[in-house]
């Protein structure tokens, strides 16, 4: 009768007086090694051979074979017999150039190099890196935000050596209590810890397969990310070697800080992809190519969040040199707005214009943002054009990057923008009151870089004369025009406002007919039926005198008729006398 | 185990780490390789007792080893001389021509 035996990560056939011989062999070994204080990695050792051994012999596994396995092997008593036994309160030579003895702060480094054999001085200087730049993306951001995951890692390390106080424990106990402490912590955590402990991420739990998870989906996105980014960086450095160039002449200028931050990122790198990779064995991570593989990523990854860093400094230094008031200038004969956003000697690429204005309600109308600069290369004078949208009412007028624009107003990336003149040209229709911001900004994509900014404001200057107007087209239209009913006041003042913006005298009858032509259409046409109206009563008055008046003729004509008549009559009676 | 077993394995001891040094010296080597070359020689028995001595020579800074992935299971160590190893080695080799020479000298 034969049953599956599964010693170290392998399965064997093994008969059961078989299994039951080995069982108590491997627990003499393990017995006699922790009582012993023999280290644990001869015990490995041993096991290894032990399992190269259980190869070569045919399955099922029967107890003779092993008999002369552990004949050949020994017994522990045989193979430990002048073996000195270590213990971890030991002051050897080693120990005292390690450090072990001198415990800094609550003992932790000096207790992990007891369980790691790591030198206390390592120990140390990889909590202060984790602790300063854990998290950061770039030396700047480290230094900026303290990310605080280092002291964690410290605390949880504080935690588990209390729990371990006077315990004999061996490496796989202390890494097993580890595991349980920092799995929740973070993944980050749990992979340092493995590396410290030479043990990647073991276990065949659900808690250990969930880390293992996520572990290699997260490193899977940051992978992506860092080759996504170095694919951006490599673009970035055609379009704009300057900035490029400086970063790199700051890294290799004997920078202190800068190099240091290097290191510790691509030290950080190198610890999180050795996690990642190893969480895809079973068995410790020691393959070199591996490490190689870590190595190479963390270089990479470490060179290109060194090169955003310094854009981060570079934009900072530039933000404070150049961010200030350029000069605005309104030219009335041509109704320009004209901005000087860049100021000479400065370099890099202008990436985009944000335009932001206020305009008083009511003043619709287009701007159209004229830019203009020079490329580094003599005798091309490229012009850009794009027309800006104003809306309505206190609204941004547009986000635009000509990055995202059409081809022709693309900066050629060819090109590089070496102390460009820029002017940026508002045309305005109008002498409105509005309030305008202009940003002029290099742009590295990830890293926004301003160089100018302009604001002002603009008020009108004739508000008081459009009043004045306005009074008289209302006493007018109130004295001439009666029935009309009062006109839109906005549309009226902005016609009023036209009218002195093109340097037009307003008379009376302009003003008249503009307030006429002002009305609305209601208006109009009640007073179209107020004048039909009056019409048709002059008509109904004429016609009733008409009326009247045939009357009056007819009586008299009846009056004359009559007196005709009494004329006749009497000379027919004189006549007849006579 | 008589007087003279006890002599003899202690002799046996005494030059063992001697050999391993010697042994790795022409090549990295794997465990299994030195004992193979030991057991040859019949100066081991016991396979085990090879791992605390290989440990103690690399805690001594005389070996290193570096790991190279095993078809059988976990990567297999090969052991390497140090800088230290080999000047270790060679006053071991002067001192076993001086001894050979006293032996030689005394027993013949």
């Amino acid at each position: 009768m034969s049953s599956t035996f599964k010693f170290q990560e392998q399965s064997f056939e093994i008969q059961k007086e078989a299994e039951i011989f080995l069982e108590k062999y491997l627990k003499r070994i393990e017995s006699y090694a922790k009582a012993h204080n023999v280290q644990q990695e001869i015990v490995d050792d041993i096991y290894q051979n032990l399992l190269e051994k259980l190869f070569d012999i045919p399955e099922p596994i029967k107890q003779k074979d092993l008999v002369e396995i552990v004949n050949t092997l020994g017994e522990p008593e045989d193979i430990f017999e002048n073996e000195a036994v270590e213990s971890f309160n030991t002051t050897s030579e080693e120990a005292k150039k390690t450090g072990k003895n001198k415990a800094r702060f609550l003992g932790v480094s000096t207790w992990i190099t007891q369980r790691s054999k790591i030198p206390t001085r390592i120990v140390r200087i990889l909590f202060i890196t984790v602790i300063l730049f854990f998290t950061a993306a770039s030396f700047l951001t480290a230094i900026t935000f303290f990310s605080g995951v280092g002291f964690l890692i410290y605390a949880g390390a504080f935690i588990v050596k209390l729990l371990l106080k006077g315990r004999k424990t061996t490496r796989k106990e202390t890494a097993e209590r580890v595991k349980g402490i920092f799995g929740g912590i973070g993944l980050f955590l749990y992979g340092i810890f493995s590396i410290f402990k030479g043990i990647i991420v073991g276990g065949r739990k659900l808690l250990g397969t969930l880390i293992r998870g996520a572990i290699r989906i997260g490193t899977i996105i940051a992978l992506i990310m860092i080759i996504f980014g170095l694919c951006t960086a490599l673009a970035l450095w055609r379009s704009e070697p300057e900035m490029y160039n400086q970063s790199l002449k700051l890294l290799f200028t004997g920078n202190v800080l800068i190099i240091f931050a290097l290191i510790c990122l691509i030290l950080v790198s190198a610890f999180w992809t050795i996690a990642f990779l190893s969480s895809f064995s079973k068995k410790p991570l020691t393959n070199r190519y591996v490490h190689f593989g870590a190595l190479v990523i963390a270089v990479f990854s470490g060179i290109y969040l060194i090169s955003q860093g310094i854009n981060v400094f570079i934009a900072f230094e530039a933000s404070q040199r150049e961010t200030i008031s350029k000069n605005i200038s309104f030219q009335p004969t041509t109704k320009n707005l004209i901005l000087d956003v860049v100021e000479p000697n400065s370099h890099g690429r202008i990436g985009g214009i944000d335009v932001f204005s206020s305009i008083q309600e009511g003043n619709e109308f287009n701007i159209e943002v004229k830019l203009n600069y020079l490329p580094l290369q003599m005798g091309t004078k490229e012009k850009i054009e794009a027309n800006f949208l104003t809306p309505t009412i206190e609204q941004q007028i547009d986000r635009s990057y000509l990055l995202e624009r059409k081809n022709n107003l693309l900066f050629s990336e060819k090109v590089p923008y070496n102390n460009p003149s820029i002017q940026l040209i508002i045309t305005l229709p109008k002498d409105y009151t509005f309030q305008t911001d202009v940003n002029t900004f290099c742009s590295t994509r990830n890293d926004i870089i301003f160089y100018s900014e302009a604001q002002q404001t603009f008020v009108c200057e004739k508000d008081q004369q459009i009043d004045k107007i306005f009074n008289e087209l209302e006493q007018e239209r109130l004295t001439k025009y009666p029935a009309l009913e009062q006109p839109n006041e906005r549309k009226l003042r902005n016609k009023i406002r036209d009218c002195l913006f093109d340097n037009r005298q307003l008379g009376q009858n302009e003003a008249s007919a503009v307030c006429q032509k002002e009305s609305s259409e209601l208006q109009r046409q009640e007073a179209e039926q107020t004048l039909q109206s009056e019409q048709i009563n002059q008509e109904a008055l004429e016609e009733q005198i008409n009326l009247e008046e045939e009357l009056a003729r007819e009586q008299r004509r009846a009056e004359l008729e009559e007196r005709i008549a009494e004329l006749e009559r009497q000379l027919g009676e004189e006549i007849d006398m006579n | 185990m008589g007087e003279a077993d006890k002599i003899t394995t202690q002799m046996k001891k005494g030059i063992l780490e001697y050999l391993i040094l010697s042994i790795i010296a022409k090549g990295e080597s794997y465990t299994n390789d030195i004992i193979k070359s030991l057991k040859k020689a019949n100066l081991i028995v016991v396979e085990g007792t090879m791992y605390p001595l290989l440990s103690r020579l690399k805690t001594d800074k005389l070996l290193e080893y570096i790991r190279v992935e095993s078809q059988q299971g976990p990567p297999r160590k090969y052991y390497r001389l140090t800088s230290k190893g080999k000047e270790s080695l060679k006053s071991m080799d002067k001192v076993r021509k001086e001894l050979v020479k006293s032996v030689s000298a005394i027993t013949k």
